[in-house]
């Protein structure tokens, strides 16, 4: 399994398991959808961590990681506007505090997904950036 | 109309759409049929050759049961675990409380609370690009620069046991979250350089990351509303007894990396010299499985002229 199948893999089986906690009504089944996102996400982290190490020298992995974690915490800014913002079109119509705090946890999908992005490109302007490359 | 069920299945269906642009856009190895596609054979073999040793490469074996061997007997594996389970531990019940703290502290209830996560993580956003920052000039060792944070990280613990004033526990808490986002740059940087071969790399990483949750599982049981009572300063006393144990396991973790980590550092100031003349250096690599003793067991340094 290849990164791109791997990472497309636990992408595909986080949103389905997000989606499902749509169906949740009570404590007991968001513990049960809770642990299927675990489940699916798991593999993120080490799989990114060790995909770097095929591409960068140990030396210069300030660079790639600085940007993945980066990218997290600009994701945190984000959502919490967006949960802030949403609090507003929601009318506050029976939104009890659990369900805002799962809903801004679980929203850190947003973030992991700008992420994958930002290594990509990061990459591929590092490679091109190399000199004396020509061909 | 926005209730929180609708707001989670349009989150998950653009999650699973996202997994389409992963399926397009994701790279896969350097040397991969599919990376011929924007880089030229050429290109492809110099980012594999441009790696040290030890690093993972694309044909290497699927699985290799004795790089799995060779890990858990390598010490450090359980080293580093023990610095990031305490790292976890510390750092955990702040970042993953912050909007329930602030809003017991008064400070605005939900969902204005949300806005007050912003600060944090910008600070953090700003404290992770000068670390990536000090890394690239490799003006000290990594391992320092780590323990350094961690120290700092302390100290600011040592305001939520001090004080209840408000500002204060903010302030304390953009900071502390600030230094817990940045550790993370160099601590993982570090780790990077003693693991070997794709299955090894893979393996510590997954077990490393897997048995830090323990953290994760034991953060909430420290932010118990027992403690509420008491300005959770109990909950912050562990948190900082937490932050100590990931200080020492990181100093032990400099000790039984200090060769590699100097021959590491040594070979980017190389690098930057050489790049600063418009060359590559290709002079000398950095050594892994035959480590370079610049140390000796007392941490004296040695002559140079028996080191090179």
């Amino acid at each position: 399994m290849t990164p791109r199948v791997f990472q497309t893999r636990i992408c595909v089986l986080w949103g389905i398991v997000l989606a499902c906690h749509a169906a949740v009504t009570n404590k007991e089944g968001l513990y049960a959808a809770r642990f299927f996102l675990g489940l699916a996400e798991a593999g993120l982290f080490p799989a990114i961590m060790t995909h770097l190490c095929n591409w960068y020298r140990s030396d210069e992995m300030g660079k790639p990681i600085a940007w993945l974690f980066g990218v997290f915490n600009l994701a945190g800014v984000l959502g919490s506007l967006l949960v802030y913002g949403i609090s507003f079109l929601d009318g506050k119509q029976g939104l009890s505090s659990w369900q805002w705090y799962v809903f801004s946890t679980t929203s850190s999908v947003h973030r992991r997904g700008c992420s994958l992005t930002a290594n990509r490109l990061l990459t591929r302007g590092r490679v091109r950036s190399k000199q004396g490359l020509s061909h | 109309m926005f209730g929180p069920n609708r707001v989670f299945l349009i989150e998950g269906v653009a999650t699973i759409a996202f997994g389409g642009i992963i399926y397009y856009v994701y790279p896969d190895y350097p040397k991969s049929p599919r990376t011929s596609k924007w880089l030229t054979p050429r290109e492809q073999e110099f980012m594999e050759l441009r790696l040290t040793e030890n690093a993972p490469r694309t044909h290497d074996g699927v699985f290799t049961f004795q790089e799995v061997l060779d890990t858990v007997k390598d010490v450090r594996i359980w080293t580093f675990m023990l610095a990031q389970v305490c790292m976890n531990i510390g750092g955990f019940g702040l970042t993953w409380f912050l909007p329930t703290i602030t809003t017991d502290l008064g400070f605005a209830g939900l969902p204005r609370n949300q806005l007050l996560n912003i600060p944090p993580a910008a600070a953090s956003i700003l404290a992770i690009i000068a670390c990536a920052y000090i890394l690239k000039k490799a003006w000290i060792p990594r391992p320092l620069f780590t323990v350094s944070i961690v120290v700092c990280e302390i100290a600011t613990y040592s305001i939520f046991l001090a004080t209840r004033t408000r500002g204060a526990i903010y302030a304390a808490c953009v900071l502390g979250t600030m230094f817990g986002a940045c550790l993370a740059i160099p601590f993982w940087s570090w780790r990077t350089s003693s693991l070997a071969g794709s299955t090894g790399t893979a393996f510590a990483l997954g077990l490393q990351s897997g048995i830090g949750q323990v953290g994760g599982v034991i953060g909430p049981q420290i932010f118990r509303s027992q403690y509420k009572a008491g300005g959770y300063r109990v909950s912050y006393g562990v948190c900082t007894a937490a932050l100590v144990g990931c200080f020492l396991a990181n100093c032990l973790n400099w000790y039984l990396t200090r060769n590699l980590e100097w021959d590491v550092r040594r070979i980017r100031r190389e690098r930057i010299k050489a790049e600063r003349e418009g060359r590559l250096f290709t002079e000398d690599e950095v050594k892994f499985y035959h480590e370079r003793q610049r140390f000796t067991k007392t941490l004296k340094t040695r002559d140079p002229g028996d080191v090179l």
